[in-house]
This record gives structure tokens, sequence and C-alpha cells, in this order.
């Protein structure tokens, strides 16, 4: 009986499959060659760095990363990151192609990513713009890092946090935002009261069963090409309109004057009509004394987001947002236009 | 009519807080209890009139004033005695002593 090896069948499969084995094998090397090339002269903890990274889910943020500019668009982009961490997946913030950034998204993103209570224990990675000037506003607001508070002389953007009303924070912050402005250290008692408020008002409203349990942040920017400087404050809470809710004022405002739009809500906040949502008829000035401050020339470009209205009260503009923002968020700009004290 | 003067730079702080204590530091209802009310009650006895300089600090929050001269007025359930009997000194934010002057006229409001 003839072997099967030695059959003409058998040796021209055999040879085929050879031949593809060799073209596999090839084929191959030359990846890992051209692999090798990629990484020649990349430090191995570099590579171990991007081999890491690798693993984690890439979330391209929006090209203008403006809270103020583009609030769907980042109200889209953090959705689209509490999901991913609802399913537990670790994600890299991809910021390499953004071409705008203001310092309101950065405290935004800040709020979440340093929130232990949103991420969960998920990993959260990111990345740093490719264009040089945003990569440096990015690395110094310890976004990714420490959060900034170290080396502060360099800095042209400051970052604090806190539960409480810290008058000490608002007082260190206005120094520096006036040395920039106006040229030497000075007091700003509008700039100081819209900051004790807002703390205020997270401390109190921000979560109203538990006091002193939210957290605010707060950064500060420097625009050197403008000379002026802009103040972005935020907090993760329930905003203003679930707090008024609750108090039963929207009812009343409803059935007595037929006003059921947050857009209208707000209006009759910042006019004072509003009854605060602590139910205490002298508490309720927070808000309306901010708007003041507008008025009386404390600062300029005052913006208020919250749920679903953003309100820019200096070009009385109200908006309607499609999507819900489930927290406060005020901003404001001081330059050398505005009242200001030695 | 002579006078009692508080500077709240240099008797209470530089850096007021807001309302309450739970809330942060310096608040204006320690301000009404430690300095204000006792001053003031001070000044009744004796007939003078309680300057208050408000000047030198960073500024003021709503709320700190408000728990302040408001609480004061809500202690007195008056506003005139108050008016009457306090005097303000504010160079560094000229709107603040109208202000104060609605919280204390508001403070016992329904």
């Amino acid at each position: 009986m003839k072997k099967l090896y030695s059959t003409s069948k058998f040796k021209k499969r055999n040879t085929k499959r050879a031949k593809d084995r060799l073209k596999q094998q090839l084929l191959s090397k030359e990846k890992a060659k051209a692999k090798r090339c990629v990484m020649n002269g990349v430090p191995v903890a570099e590579k171990r760095e991007r081999r890491n990274i690798s693993r984690f889910e890439s979330l391209k943020a929006p090209h203008n990363f403006s809270f103020v500019e583009n609030t769907v668009a980042i109200l889209d982009y953090l959705e689209t990151i509490k999901s991913h961490i609802n399913r537990r997946k670790p994600i890299l913030i991809n910021l390499k192609e953004i071409t705008n950034l203001t310092n309101d998204a950065i405290v935004l993103l800040l709020s979440v990513v340093k929130n232990p209570a949103i991420t969960k224990g998920v990993q959260i990675k990111g990345n740093y713009p490719r264009d040089e000037k945003l990569c440096k506003i990015f690395q110094e607001s310890g976004v990714f890092g420490a959060n900034g508070q170290n080396d502060e002389p360099k800095n042209y953007i400051l970052t604090r946090q806190n539960k409480k009303a810290e008058g000490g924070i608002a007082n260190e912050l206005i120094k520096r935002a006036t040395k920039i402005v106006f040229g030497q250290e000075a007091r700003c008692p509008g700039v100081y009261r819209a900051l004790m408020e807002s703390m205020a008002n997270t401390c109190y409203h921000a979560k109203p069963q538990q006091i002193g349990h939210e957290t605010w942040w707060l950064t500060v920017y420097h625009d050197k090409a403008l000379n002026k400087v802009s103040f972005a404050f935020i907090d993760l809470g329930i905003g203003i309109f679930k707090s008024s809710k609750m108090s039963g004022f929207r009812d009343k405002l409803s059935s007595f004057f037929g006003i059921t739009d947050n857009r209208d809500v707000l209006k009759e906040i910042i006019q004072g009509r509003k009854m605060s949502s602590t139910k205490i008829p002298y508490r309720g000035k927070g808000l309306p004394n901010i708007y003041k401050g507008l008025e009386r020339n404390y600062y300029s470009n005052l913006k208020i987001i919250s749920n679903d209205v953003k309100a820019d009260l200096s070009e009385d503009k109200y908006e309607k947002l499609p999507k819900e923002f489930n927290g406060t968020f005020l901003y404001w700009e001081l330059n050398n236009s505005n009242r200001w004290t030695s | 009519m002579d006078k009692l003067i508080i500077k709240i730079a240099d008797d209470y702080t530089t850096i007021p807080g807001v309302r309450e204590e739970i809330e942060g530091d310096f608040p204006g209802e320690e301000f009404l209890e430690k300095i204000l009310l006792p001053k003031f009650k001070q000044a009744i006895r004796e007939n003078k009139k309680l300057i208050i300089d408000l000047d030198g600090t960073a500024g003021y929050a709503t709320s700190f004033l408000e728990a302040a001269f408001g609480g004061l007025a809500r202690e007195y359930m008056d506003a005139k005695i108050i008016l009457n009997n306090l005097e303000f000194k504010s160079d560094d934010d000229p709107f603040l002593e109208d202000d104060i002057t609605g919280y204390i006229k508001e403070a016992n409001d329904k």
C-alpha cells in the first residue's frame, strides 16, 4: 500500500499549507518590525503607559470645550462619561483635538472626575490638547494631576474646592485677580460678596437635606490678551429650580401668575421677588445680590446655568436647554473697567 | 451725643463669613451675638450712638449683613430703634449703607 504522505494530493496540500504559513510568519515579522520602529527611542515608562492607556475607552471631547459657549455639547459629553462610568469602563478623556478651552469647562470636568461619588472607583485618565497654548492651560489646571495648589506663582489658572463658605479663599483669589487686572493687590467687595453667596448657596441649598455636604469648585483664569480674569463657580447639587420647587414656590408662581417656565422663575428670583427655598422670609437674597453686583459694575458678563436654564444676565438673554444640568454654575469676569478699592 | 464704635475689620475679622457657623467661619450670627448686640445694648443704656465702621474688610456677604443687622432688628422686633441708634461708615463700598438699612427694615416682614 502506498504511504499517505507520498501521494501527490498530500504533497500538493502540504506545500500550499507551508507556503501559507511562511507568508503569515513573514507578515507577522514585518508588523512587529514596524511596531518596533514606531516605539524606537520611546522610553520604557512611556511604552508601558501607552500599553496601559490602550485599555481605556477613548471619549473624544467636543472641539469647542467651553461650557459657556457650547453648553449642550459639553452636557452631552458629560453624560457619555457618566454612562461609561455606570458600565464600569475605564475612560480616557481625549482632549487631543480640542480647539478652544475655557476655565468653566475645566471646573466642570474637575467637579466630575475628582468626585468619588460620580467616578465610583472607575479609572479615568486623560490626555492633553495638541494645541500648545491649550495644553499649557490644561496642565496648569491640574485636572489630571495634583489640583494646582502648589507652585502657584507661575500658574494663571487657579482651582479651589470646599464645602463651606471660605472668606480666606475668596480674599486670596481676589488679591491675585486684582494684581493682574489693576496692577496692584486690591479689594473688590462685590466679587467677595458673589463668591461668598455662591459658596453659601452650595452649602445650604445644593443638598437641602444635608447642609455642608456638597462640594463647590472654583477656577479663576487670567486671560492675558484681554486683561480680564474670569471666575467659574460650580456645584453638582440639585440646581436652583429643583430647590425652589421643593418649597412650593413654583406652584405659587404657577397658580398666581401662570409662570411655569424656569426662565421666568429665574427672572423672578433675581428680581428678588422670591421667597427662599429655606421658607424663612428674610433669606433668599443671595442670587438677587449677585445680580446687583453686575448692575453696580462690580463685575461683568454674568452667566448662570442651572437645570434647564442658561442665562446671560449681562445681555438679558434666557435660554431653555434641551438637556438638564444637575447643579448650579455661575460665571463672571473682572476687567479694568469694574469697581474696586485699594 | 456721644458715640460708641465698632470697626468690624479690627474688632471681628477682615474676612466676614456668611450667616451661620455651619456654613463657615466668622458668621453674621456670631458677630451679632458676641459684638453687635452687647455694644448696641450698651449704646442704648448709655444713650449713645453706635457707629459701625464697615471699611477695611474684604467685603460682606448679604447673608452676613442680614444675619447681623436684620438679626438685631428681629431681636428688638422693631426697625426704628435700630435705625435711630446706628450710624454707618462705608467708604469702601458706597452701596452698603442702603443695603443694610433695607435688611433692617425688612427684618420683621412676615
